[in-house]
């Protein structure tokens, strides 16, 4: 038994777990492009565990175990990138700004820690939630077939509610100032206009998404391209890096404390997180990123903190339930779930128990979040003590430059177009003083034009 | 030096013209690398390429890896989408527009595109139950009887029926692919199906749910007489139905077409029946002979009815038949490997021994010990000789 499944088990999680935190630290490399490279590297895997007595399709639930592990490993190292660098992935790209925040405050670590443990709370929640879900989603309740039919309005509604919920009061009546220069001061109409700047830059944002998930971006290399990395990088990240420089805002010493966290902060952060995690992994056309909106919408004035913890929850609980939704609707909802269903066969969850597979897989997620979240306090605190040591203004420019870089290698020259635009757009929100999380309009007004 | 410096409002004006002119720009080139709008009928033309097109769904199927066929129609072109990775569904009548790269093989045109994300909906077409000659390029959902199965039974994947939905006399053929159906129609079926009805009043049919048998026909045992009689009085119904006949052939069958009568010989009540070219072969004059799956189908240029035969078997070879040699205008060709008494008085001529009748003559071999200028009565096959280029008769030692 051991020898038959648990050792391989063991060393398909293992291997997940050293792909994840490659695929996880690397900016713009993503799961998806590893499982597809396993994928296609599986029959070779066949004939080399075939001699020692694996049959084929044991080795190809081997292979999906790896895919699953690196994918759970992923969601716990990608915060180390979005903290310390400032590149997201549309996962993570809102908790770069409380995380960076945090940076400048000396408690980076303390911003990686918090996201382990929304990681890991929400692998937790993700398996509490999994035998409710299995009545939630199928028969009885069915309850997948009615969020889809409602899915448009449900999305409209989210972005109004953060719309609305734009609490900045612009200066907007004009008055000459001391030195004789025009300028804006407020007014009673100061928050709606607000409310008004916050519509403008969602409506850009969705434009510039409308725009990018159109483009033809290709890597001059033949690296797998998406568009979303320069995209997301570009509002999410080098605008923050670069509004950092212009503030001359330098990383103060980093102190590798454990976080400050109460119970009555962790316990509903990650909770709102991973059951918001959770139902996005079962919508098509849905990312961790629109989760995240939704999920800030039930936090009133939260806590850098209680962001991290929630994000975090809300991005590994998506891809916990990604792999849910493959067995419970028979629907992929991820490139790596695609890869799993092509490994291996693929039977509905209809009793109250997981299938088989099911659980195997479970078993490698498991795995490859215990080794995430000690790999990410380890690797998050060699960062923290290494980044003080580098002139921050020196740094940030680096991390442009390798933004840039990276972008170009995997997107060409359009996708160097489109990363200086969405900087652009993305440098707008602390111009005029909003909140930058309007700027997810670049996912969400396409997700609604998709499925109008 | 004096330090450049920007001010909060010049940064800001800065970064909100180049945000705006940076999403102009690369909405121009999101829109200047749009892929070509191509109608169906020239797909071909940019085979290896990726198009955007648009049509009506006619059918679908969908295979366990997840991927899903769909064929679909725009004025009388019929091409197949193949669609690598889909989660919907769509049925006969939706009209579609999908983005991806078109393939060709043999006469097929197709187009692969990754998954549903590349294809939006744009309506549905009403679908029509009514079939009209006139209202081609449309979709039926119609019911009727199978008139004829043709092709199906030889294990043809893919193969024609014809369908009498109501056109008149004119039957409509359906093409459809067999192998994605759950049952094989037969002849006589009720059937629903699913299809376009294409300019050459053909409904083609794509898909597990466009054919489907809503009642199987019974085999109905008739005889040619009744069959005739029946046609005769207007019994309509007997079109539809799956005959089972015991008769014989009333004359040697001519290609795919033999004659068909309730008696050895002698009886005028036939009918004209049609088989696949290779049945023939091992059916003779005068044989009885047992039909089943047959049925009738209105053969508009003799103006009758014909007999299609799914199954012919031979029950019982023929005996002799007794012809005359001088009454025979055709010669004994149409007796060709029949078995034959005729009367006459032997004769020898260039060192070969004839039958004469009068004046007709027939070479006959085998004949062993014969008295010649006796006339009597001769039995054996009658067979062609292909190196003389005529006809004999092989007594094989009948005497």
């Amino acid at each position: 038994m051991i020898m038959e499944v648990i050792l391989p088990l063991l060393i398909a999680a293992l291997v997940g777990t050293i792909l994840g935190v490659v695929t996880g630290l690397i900016p713009g490399l993503h799961v998806n492009n590893v499982a597809i490279i396993m994928l296609s590297l599986s029959p070779i895997a066949v004939e080399t565990l075939g001699g020692t007595g694996i049959d084929g399709s044991t080795v190809f639930l081997l292979v999906a175990g790896s895919i699953v592990a690196t994918s759970m490993t992923h969601t716990f190292l990608d915060f180390i990138p979005s903290t310390f660098l400032g590149a997201p992935e549309a996962e993570t790209a809102l908790s770069v700004l409380p995380a960076h925040g945090m940076l400048l405050e000396g408690r980076g670590y303390s911003a990686v820690a918090l996201s382990a443990v929304g990681s890991f709370g929400a692998v937790v929640v993700g398996i509490l939630l999994l035998i409710p879900y299995r009545f939630l989603v199928n028969e009885p309740l069915n309850g997948y077939a009615l969020l889809k039919e409602f899915m448009v309005w449900v999305l409209m509604g989210v972005c109004i509610l953060m719309l609305v919920t734009e609490t900045a009061r612009l200066p907007y009546i004009p008055r000459r100032g001391d030195e004789g220069r025009l300028e804006l001061e407020r007014g009673p109409l100061s928050r709606t206009v607000g409310v008004a700047a916050a519509v403008c830059l969602f409506l850009l944002a969705g434009a510039l998404g409308l725009a990018v998930l159109n483009l033809p971006v290709e890597s001059p290399f033949g690296l797998p391209a998406t568009v979303l990395f320069p995209t997301l990088s570009g509002l999410f990240g080098t605008s923050t890096l670069l509004e950092s420089i212009r503030g001359g805002a330098d990383v103060p010493k980093q102190y590798l404390e454990p976080p400050d966290m109460k119970t009555s902060e962790v316990v509903p952060s990650v909770a709102i997180g991973g059951v918001a995690g959770s139902v996005v992994g079962f919508l098509p056309g849905m990312s961790g990123g629109v989760a995240t909106v939704v999920a800030m919408l039930f936090r009133k004035d939260p806590k850098p903190t209680s962001v991290i913890l929630t994000l975090s929850a809300i991005n590994t609980a998506n891809s916990m339930f990604v792999l849910g939704a493959l067995f419970l609707i028979l629907r992929p909802r991820s490139g790596a779930a695609i890869v799993v269903n092509e490994l291996i066969s693929v039977s509905e969850w209809s009793r109250i128990l997981p299938p088989s597979e099911l659980s195997l897989l479970l078993i490698c997620a498991l795995i490859a979040s215990c080794l995430g979240f000690f790999l990410t306090l380890f690797l998050g605190a060699r960062l923290a003590n290494l980044l003080p040591r580098v002139p921050y203004t020196k740094l940030a420019a680096g991390i442009i430059i390798f933004i840039a870089v990276s972008v170009f290698a995997f997107t060409g020259l359009i996708g160097l177009l489109v990363l200086l635009v969405s900087t652009s757009i993305g440098m707008l929100a602390p111009l005029i003083g909003i909140r930058r999380s309007h700027a997810m309009g670049v996912l969400l007004l396409p997700v609604i034009v998709m499925i109008w | 030096m004096r330090k450049f410096k920007l001010g909060l409002g010049a940064v800001r004006s800065f970064v909100l013209l180049f945000s705006l002119t940076g999403v102009l720009i690369l909405t121009l080139i999101a829109h200047l690398s749009e892929v070509p709008d191509v109608e169906l009928k020239h797909l071909r033309e940019y085979s290896g390429e990726t198009v955007e097109c648009g049509g009506t769904v006619i059918g679908s199927v969908k295979y366990d890896s997840g991927s899903v066929k769909l064929l679909i129609h725009e004025n009388g072109t019929v091409v197949e989408l193949y669609i690598e990775d889909l989660d919907d569904s769509f049925e006969p009548g939706e009209r579609l527009s999908v983005k991806g790269e078109v393939y060709t093989y043999s006469s097929r045109v197709g187009v692969t595109v990754q998954n549903g994300r590349y294809i939006s909906r744009e309506g549905k077409v009403p679908v029509l139950d009514l079939l009209h000659g006139s209202n081609t390029g449309r979709i039926y959902n119609t019911m009727g009887h199978i008139s004829r199965v043709h092709r199906m039974d030889r294990g043809d994947l893919e193969g024609e029926i014809i369908f009498d939905g109501g056109l008149n006399r004119s039957a409509t053929y359906i093409d459809i692919d067999a192998s994605e159906l759950a049952i094989k129609p037969r002849t006589g079926d009720l059937v629903n199906v699913t299809g376009l009805l294409t300019d050459k009043k053909q409904l083609v049919c794509f898909g597990p749910g466009s054919v489907v048998v809503l009642q199987r026909a019974v085999p109905v045992e008739y005889s040619i007489g009744r069959v005739v009689d029946e046609l005769a009085s207007g019994y309509s119904e007997l079109i539809t139905r799956s005959l089972i006949i015991e008769c014989y052939s009333k004359y040697e069958p001519m290609g795919s077409s033999l004659y068909l009568s309730d008696e050895p010989s002698g009886s005028d009540i036939s009918i004209k029946g049609r088989i696949d070219r290779d049945q023939g072969l091992f059916i003779h004059k005068g044989d009885l002979v047992r039909i089943e799956n047959a049925s009738l189908s209105w053969e508009p240029q003799e103006a009758r009815y014909v007999l299609e035969i799914g199954t012919l078997m031979l029950i019982e070879p023929h005996g002799p038949w007794s012809i005359n040699l001088d009454s025979l205008s055709w010669g004994v060709g149409e007796f060709e490997e029949v078995e034959v008494t005729t009367t006459g008085s032997l004769e020898e001529k260039g060192g070969d021994l004839y039958i004469v009748d009068e004046e007709v003559m027939l070479r006959v071999v085998g004949a062993g010990e014969m008295e010649l200028g006796v006339e009597r009565e001769y039995s054996g096959v009658v067979r062609f000789d292909t190196g003389r280029n005529d006809y004999y008769l092989d007594t094989g030692g009948i005497p």
